[in-house]
């Protein structure tokens, strides 16, 4: 190439002609617009909000509340055991992540080779319980108070969200699941009952059934004096309901131990038939064995250590029952509605999966002998999720999202503590961004859990 | 809630896209609209409500009312929850504020809003069964407390139970249609908010003479008007009608006499006030006969309290505090000069 060449090959309009370059040109200017936008509208708020004497900023968080909030769970302080407990699942997830990539290499798989899974499980569940039990007792936690921060009251809205959204979605998908099944039954009533259920419940809007369900239960339910009480220990009233509740007793560690030590021995039982069935053509009963293991292993540690628990009961103090666990109408109310609303959505998701299977894999199953709930394990079920998980995402977001509703009917959830922290600080732009980004990460995380469990059982072809 | 939130989108939208200078005054606003925009409480019996004829009624309608007329124009009474009166008079929403507004430091200092007067000294009390046989507020220790979120009373009973070395659970709505709704139906032993609101309350429950409200008053309840922060105008327009209202009482002026009052009368305040001498009215930014408007509109302070609070309504309230200073109350307007 000579000097003349080179000059002449690059020319303006030549840069221009180039469709890569002018792609990026395109994307770089429209990127500048997007940032000097979001600069002049940020540039905005401020100065308008200065302007109007509006504080702004994140130093109220630190401020003491000074509001109660009704029902608070404690929360964990990152130090002590609960911080070696959180690195324990970092450094053993970290671990199984390089053997992963060290079998890959060497042409394997954790989850085909018994010696690696069993040092995967080692890593990630073993590891990290090890840590619990022998530190366990230095976890120390906060409950919020009204002399706590509001960096710890909005904390504290968060963990009650994040509660009623995790024991929300293992309901409807265990709920949804049953009932999806039923509404395929060949027996005509169930299936026409469980028909009714599901349209009347989709059908209604979510807020009815929460204001429905709340002053139901609080309007039909009795007093505090005239509670109803079951065997005398657990107590129902329209403050709630109040179980006794577990204390650990010395015995209480053994117990964990040997509930642990039953299911590494039902994992081991289940190995080895399967090795027994694949290699000897044997079927060796595991389910029964698995049961008397599950019992017989914490029920001798009862035997030597005594009881793991004590219980406190409640009782009667004042205006109300004190002391055991105390499930909240405001709880119980939220439950039950998004549970039976949402699960009637899940149940059908469930029935179209079942559907969505060719008939001739049914077939396939039935004549080569399998019973009934084997062809619903081995073969109905292992394709029907993968048709199903993918909307099933979408209910537990759903459902997350729907537990903001919870501020209507006195739930402390983020929404409704939010909401008190921007009446007494005023600083409503920075709680509702904040709010948002939590729900954004809770549906961010369901979406990856759901997203990798879809990756792993999707048909692997070949 | 979903007022709730969309106060708070157009709020976040409104400083995001308005320009930082020059912000037209409320009032050339209102002047231009022909309306003023009136938040009110709602579902407050005797405070802000919907009376029998369907109509928005109360002690804060009245006093909305009033500047309405004051300034000229309709009044267009928009109910707004608790929570959301904030972030709807930022956001230019409602121009004015007429319920239960405690005046208190932070809200004055950093939340954006001005308090222009007092009209209403109240106070936090309880309201309970009387079947629980409670005397004193002193015994309510482990109680269940029904609240409304977004108002003064959530503060003030954390401070109260604290204060005492006692113990509470609260339960907190959104909305004090709720709250009291649960308290009817028995989720809470005790109900907290001002006495004036406890009292109108009250009178809407299943039945109410089975409750009773403690003699205990916890707060101090300065009750304002409430304007946007950063428009002095629009606060003082909104002051000194309230000023108007309390001196038509002192003066005896009422709905009835106010245009006789300014024909004949020879006292020399009555007369700048009126507008039959001097400039007051136009030097605030309105017409001379801006107070004669106010107060054929709504009355004087007793008038507006008689016919929304007083003893011959179901409130059946006293005047206690909020007599005027001559007859040993706090009422006490600033002169006419």
């Amino acid at each position: 190439m000579t000097e003349f060449s080179r000059k002449q090959s690059f020319s303006w309009i030549a840069l221009w002609r180039n469709v890569a370059f002018r792609s990026i040109f395109y994307q770089v200017i429209g990127l500048c617009a997007f940032l000097g936008a979001g600069y002049i509208l940020f540039r905005n708020v401020t100065t308008n909000m200065a302007k109007r004497g509006i504080t702004s900023g994140f130093s109220f968080l630190k401020n003491e509340a000074g509001f109660a909030i009704g029902e608070a769970v404690p929360i964990p302080l990152l130090e002590g055991g609960f911080l070696y407990f959180i690195i324990a699942i970092f450094v053993g997830s970290l671990a199984v992540l390089i053997l992963s990539k060290w079998a890959a290499v060497k042409g394997k798989k954790i989850g085909e080779d018994n010696r690696l899974s069993m040092i995967a499980f080692l890593l990630i569940v073993v590891l990290p319980g090890a840590v619990l039990y022998t530190t366990g007792h230095t976890i120390r936690g906060v409950t919020y108070t009204e002399a706590s921060s509001y960096g710890i009251a909005i904390l504290t809205g968060i963990l009650n969200t994040a509660k009623l959204a995790v024991l929300g979605c293992i309901l409807i998908s265990i709920l949804g699941f049953l009932i999806g099944i039923a509404r395929l039954s060949s027996n005509w009533l169930v299936s026409r009952l469980v028909g009714i259920y599901i349209e009347s419940m989709r059908n209604v809007p979510v807020l009815l059934h929460l204001l429905f369900w709340y002053f139901t239960i609080i309007g039909t339910l009795p007093g505090v004096r005239q509670s109803i009480k079951i065997f005398n220990s657990i107590i129902l009233n329209n403050r709630g309901i109040f179980l006794p509740k577990p204390i650990p007793e010395p015995g209480f560690r053994l117990f964990l131990v040997s509930i642990v030590v039953a299911f590494m021995a039902i994992r081991f039982l289940v190995r080895y038939a399967r090795s027994k069935r694949d290699q000897a053509g044997q079927q060796i009963p595991v389910f029964y064995p698995s049961i008397v293991i599950l019992f017989v292993l914490p029920g001798l540690s009862w035997l030597i250590v005594g009881a793991p628990f004590s219980f406190v009961f409640p009782v009667l103090k004042g205006f109300n029952y004190e002391g055991g666990m105390e499930l909240s109408p405001e709880f119980a109310a939220m439950l039950f509605a998004l549970v039976i609303y949402t699960s009637a959505y899940v149940a059908e998701i469930v029935r179209s999966g079942i559907q969505a299977i060719s008939r001739g894999q049914i077939e396939a199953g039935l004549a080569l002998g399998l019973k009934g709930g084997q062809l619903l394990r081995l073969v109905i079920v292992p394709q029907a999720l993968r048709v199903i998980i993918p909307p099933l995402t979408g209910q537990y977001i759903s459902l997350t999202k729907d537990t903001s509703l919870g501020v209507v009917i006195a739930y402390p959830e983020l929404i409704s503590v939010g909401g008190t922290t921007i009446s007494q600080t005023a600083q409503a732009v920075e709680i509702i961004a904040f709010t948002m980004a939590v729900f954004l990460t809770f549906n961010l995380l369901i979406s990856l859990g759901l997203n990798w469990y879809n990756a792993k059982i999707k048909l692997v072809e070949g | 809630m979903k007022r709730g939130f969309i106060s708070v989108v157009c709020l976040t939208f409104v400083l995001a896209f308005m320009a930082p200078q020059g912000m037209a005054g409320i009032l050339d606003n209102v002047k231009a609209r022909g309306e003023v925009r009136i938040g009110i409480t709602s579902g407050l019996p005797g405070i802000g409500f919907v009376d029998a004829q369907g109509k928005y009624a109360g002690f804060g309608v009245d006093f909305g009312r009033a500047i309405a007329a004051a300034v000229g124009v309709k009044a267009k009474l928009i109910a707004v929850p608790a929570p959301q009166r904030f972030a709807a008079l930022q956001s230019g929403e409602i121009d004015v504020h007429c319920g239960t507004n405690t005046w208190t430091m932070a809200r004055d200092t950093k939340v954006g809003v001005e308090f222009p007067a007092v009209y209403w000294y109240d106070g936090a009390g309880f309201l309970l069964r009387k079947s629980l046989g409670v005397k004193t507020a002193k015994e309510l220790n482990g109680t269940s407390v029904c609240l409304t979120s977004g108002t003064t009373s959530e503060g003030n009973t954390s401070d109260y139970f604290r204060a005492n070395k006692m113990t509470f659970k609260p339960v907190l709505f959104a909305k004090h249609d709720d709250s009291y709704r649960a308290y009817d139906k028995g989720r809470c032993d005790v109900m907290v908010g001002d006495k004036g609101q406890l009292a109108g309350r009250r009178s809407a429950l299943k039945n109410p003479k089975e409750h009773v409200i403690l003699p205990e008053i916890i707060s101090k309840e300065p009750l304002c008007p409430m304007t946007p922060g950063g428009d002095d105008q629009w606060a003082e327009v909104v002051r000194w009608v309230v000023n108007v209202i309390i001196v038509a009482e002192e003066k005896g002026i009422t709905q009835a006499n106010v245009e006789e009052g300014a024909k004949t009368s020879e006292d020399p305040e009555l007369k700048r006030m009126l507008g039959v001498t001097g400039s007051l009215g136009p030097d605030l930014g309105l017409d001379k006969d801006w107070a004669l408007r106010a107060i054929k509109a709504v009355g004087n302070y007793g008038e507006i309290w008689e016919r929304n609070l007083g003893k011959n309504t179901p409130l059946g309230l006293g005047r206690d505090l909020n007599e005027l200073w001559i007859k040993g109350g706090l009422l006490y307007a600033p002169p006419f000069r």
